[in-house]
C-alpha cells in the first residue's frame, strides 16, 4: 500500500529513529526524513513515500520497542516513542476529510501520494535554481 | 560495421552498439542504461530484483560495475516496463483476475449474489468467471473491477473507449435491464462521475467484443474511468455465469490490440518490445552516483525521460541542489554552475515536452560558451539561452531530486577529456538511447 508521510521538521531527527525503530535497519531507514521546500502553512515539513505493509500501519499506532537487530543501541528509542506520540494515521475507508498537516502532527496517509499531499495542505516551496 | 571505429551492427531492430564503445583515451564515460538485469533490491547490488513494481536500490552498467545507488529505502525508484509503443491500457490490474484487489467479488446485497467462480488465460489472454445469482429484492448494481484502477486524466473533448470480450458460460442470460454492464464515464477532481455513457452487454454464449465510446462534454472533468457492473433489476430473478476477458480503458474511438496492464509498473503487448524505465514517485525519490560526474572540459549529458515542470523533470542534480543540473521539462536546463552558468532551450518547433511525453534530451558543451542541444534528434537553432560559462561543470551526483516526476529510461553521460567525441559517436549515442527509450528520431 503506497502511503505518504508527513513530518515537521522540527520532530525529523526523532521520526527518522522511529522508522529506524519499524525498520530492517539503521542504514535503509536514517534518512526517511529528509527532504526539504515543502510547508503547511507556516510550518515546515518533510515528506516521504514507500509502499508500507499492512502490519506496518499497525506497528506506527502502538509504542515502538527496540528492534532486535538493534544490539548496538543505535536507535535512539526515547526519540522513537516521542515521535511515535505525534503519529496519526488515516483511514480511507473511514469517509472522515483528510487531516491537515501541521507542527505537531507527523501524518500517515494512504493513497495517492501526490494526491494526498494537496489534500494534506501541502505546498512545495522549492524553487528553481 | 560503420567506419567510425565502433563496432556497430544491426540485426533486425536490435542495436548492439553500447555506451562502452565510447571509452576512449581520458574520456570518462557513465552508462546509465536502464536494464532489469542490472538492476538490484540491495545497495550491495548481488540480489536481483523481483521484476516490476521493485524498489531499486542499486544500478551497475554493463561490466557490473554499480553506477547508482540509494541506501534509504522510501527514497527508492521502482523499476517499470511497458510497451516502446506506448501505454494505451489504462486500466491497471486488469491482467490480473485472481487478484480480488483488481477483479473484485461484490458484497451480498438485495438479494443477488456474485461470486467469482473462476480464473485463467485463454491465448494469452486473462479472464474470470463471475456467476450471478438470486433474486433482487432492489435494484441491485455492484462494480467488479475496482474503479479507481481503471482512472486517468482526460478532459472535455477527449475521445474514450472501454472495451472487453463476454461470454455466456452458464445459465440463461437475461432478457432486460439485467447482466453485465460497461461505462466510460467522466469524473471531476473528487471522482465524482458527472457524465457515463454505458451499454448492458448482450453477452452470448460466442465469445463477443463490446466497448463503450464516449466523447467527453463536461467542462469539469478532469479524469476518465472504465466501470464494468453487474445490474439486476428489481425483482428479476437470475442464475448466469459470464466470462470476461481482456479488458481495456484506452484514449480513442476503437479498442486496439490489447495489451496487458498488470500494474502500473508493468505493461506488455504481444509483438511489441518492452521499455525499461525507473519510475519517481514525485515525492523523495532519487538515486546517487557512485562517483561524481565533473568533467573541467568538454562533456555530453543526453536522457529520455517522461515528468515536467521543475523539480519534476530534473534529470541529474549535484550534492547542493542545483549547482549542477541536468532538467529536462519543457525547457531543456543545464546548469554547469548554478543558473548564472547555464544554458536553456526552448526553441520554437521541439518535440513535446508534456508530462508523460518520452523524449531524448541531448545537451554537448565543447566549450565555455559553445553548446548545441538536441530533442529527438532535432538540433535547437532558436531560443537558447546561454549565461555565464558552462565549463567546467560543477559535479553532478544524484540521478533526481526528491520530487522528481515521471520516469528515466536511460542516460549517458561523457567527459570528454582527451579525446573529443565524433559526430558519428554522438549520433550513435543518441541511436542508442532513443532505441532504449522508444523514441522514433
Amino acid at each position: 500500500m503506497r502511503i505518504i508521510a508527513i513530518c515537521p521538521s522540527a520532530h525529523v531527527g526523532d521520526a527518522n529513529h522511529l522508522m529506524m525503530a519499524l525498520g530492517d535497519s539503521v542504514e535503509a531507514w536514517q534518512d526517511t526524513f529528509s527532504t526539504v521546500g515543502w510547508q503547511a502553512g507556516s510550518a515546515p515539513q518533510s515528506v516521504a513515500s514507500w509502499d508500507a505493509d499492512p502490519a506496518w500501519l499497525v506497528a506506527v499506532q502502538s509504542a515502538p520497542e527496540r528492534p532486535a537487530w538493534d544490539a548496538d543501541n543505535a536507535v535512539n528509542m526515547a526519540g522513537a516513542i516521542r515521535a511515535q506520540a505525534l503519529v496519526l494515521v488515516y483511514d480511507p475507508a473511514s469517509g472522515d476529510p483528510v487531516p491537515q498537516a501541521s507542527a505537531s502532527t507527523i501524518l500517515i496517509l494512504p493513497g495517492e501520494p501526490m494526491a494526498m499531499a494537496a489534500a494534506a495542505g501541502l505546498v512545495r516551496i522549492e524553487g528553481d535554481t | 560495421m560503420i567506419g567510425i571505429g565502433l563496432d556497430i551492427t544491426r540485426a533486425g531492430q536490435t542495436v548492439s552498439f553500447s555506451p562502452e564503445n565510447l571509452r576512449r583515451g581520458s574520456r570518462d564515460v557513465r552508462d546509465l542504461t536502464v536494464r532489469p538485469n542490472r538492476l538490484y533490491s540491495d545497495t550491495a547490488g548481488t540480489t536481483p530484483i523481483a521484476g516490476p513494481g521493485a524498489e531499486v536500490a542499486a544500478m551497475c552498467d554493463s561490466r557490473g560495475v554499480r553506477v547508482l545507488n540509494q541506501t534509504t529505502a522510501s527514497a527508492r525508484l521502482k523499476y517499470a516496463r511497458e510497451p516502446a509503443s506506448g501505454v494505451r491500457n489504462r486500466a491497471n490490474g486488469s491482467a490480473l483476475v485472481a487478484d480480488n484487489a483488481a477483479w473484485t467479488i461484490p458484497t451480498v446485497t438485495s438479494g443477488i449474489t456474485v461470486t467469482k467462480v473462476g480464473t485463467g488465460e485463454t491465448a494469452g489472454e486473462p479472464w474470470a468467471d463471475y456467476r450471478v445469482q438470486g433474486t433482487a429484492s432492489g435494484l441491485y448494481f455492484q462494480s467488479i473491477f475496482a474503479p479507481p484502477l481503471a482512472r486517468f486524466p482526460a478532459v472535455s473533448g477527449a475521445v474514450v473507449t472501454s472495451s472487453l470480450k463476454a461470454q455466456l458460460v452458464a445459465g440463461t442470460y437475461p432478457a432486460t435491464l439485467s447482466g453485465l454492464r460497461l461505462d466510460t464515464q467522466e469524473l471531476n477532481a473528487a471522482n465524482a462521475i458527472l457524465q457515463t455513457s454505458f451499454q448492458l452487454l448482450a453477452v452470448t454464449g460466442t465469445t463477443t467484443t463490446f466497448a463503450t465510446t464516449r466523447t467527453f462534454t463536461d467542462a469539469d472533468t478532469t479524469q476518465a474511468q472504465m466501470a464494468i457492473s453487474i445490474r439486476v433489476d428489481t425483482g428479476a430473478t437470475v442464475d448466469f455465469t459470464v466470462r470476461i476477458t481482456a479488458a481495456q480503458v484506452e484514449t480513442g474511438a476503437v479498442r486496439t490490440a490489447w495489451q496487458r496492464n498488470a500494474s502500473e509498473f508493468d505493461v506488455t503487448e504481444a509483438g511489441v518490445r518492452s521499455v525499461h524505465q525507473l519510475a519517481f514517485d514525485s515525492i523523495d525519490d532519487f538515486m546517487f552516483m557512485d562517483s561524481n560526474f565533473a568533467p573541467a572540459g568538454a562533456y555530453t549529458m543526453a536522457a529520455v525521460r517522461t515528468g515536467n515542470g521543475f523539480p519534476g523533470g530534473i534529470t541529474f542534480d549535484s550534492a547542493t541542489a542545483g549547482v549542477g543540473l541536468f532538467s529536462q521539462s519543457a525547457t531543456t536546463i543545464l546548469a554547469a554552475n548554478t543558473i548564472s552558468n547555464s544554458a536553456q532551450f526552448l526553441p520554437s518547433g521541439w518535440p513535446s515536452g508534456a508530462a508523460g511525453v518520452r523524449r531524448l534530451d541531448m545537451v554537448r558543451v565543447t566549450g565555455a560558451a559553445a553548446v548545441q542541444a538536441w530533442r529527438n534528434g532535432v538540433l535547437a537553432a532558436s531560443g537558447i539561452t546561454i549565461t555565464g560559462n558552462l565549463t567546467p561543470l560543477s559535479a553532478i551526483s544524484r540521478l533526481g531530486r526528491a520530487g522528481s516526476s515521471g520516469r528515466f529510461l536511460g542516460g549517458v553521460l561523457i567527459d570528454e577529456g582527451d579525446t573529443p567525441l565524433t559526430d558519428a559517436e554522438r549520433l550513435m549515442t543518441e541511436r542508442y538511447l532513443a532505441y532504449n527509450g522508444g523514441i522514433t528520431l
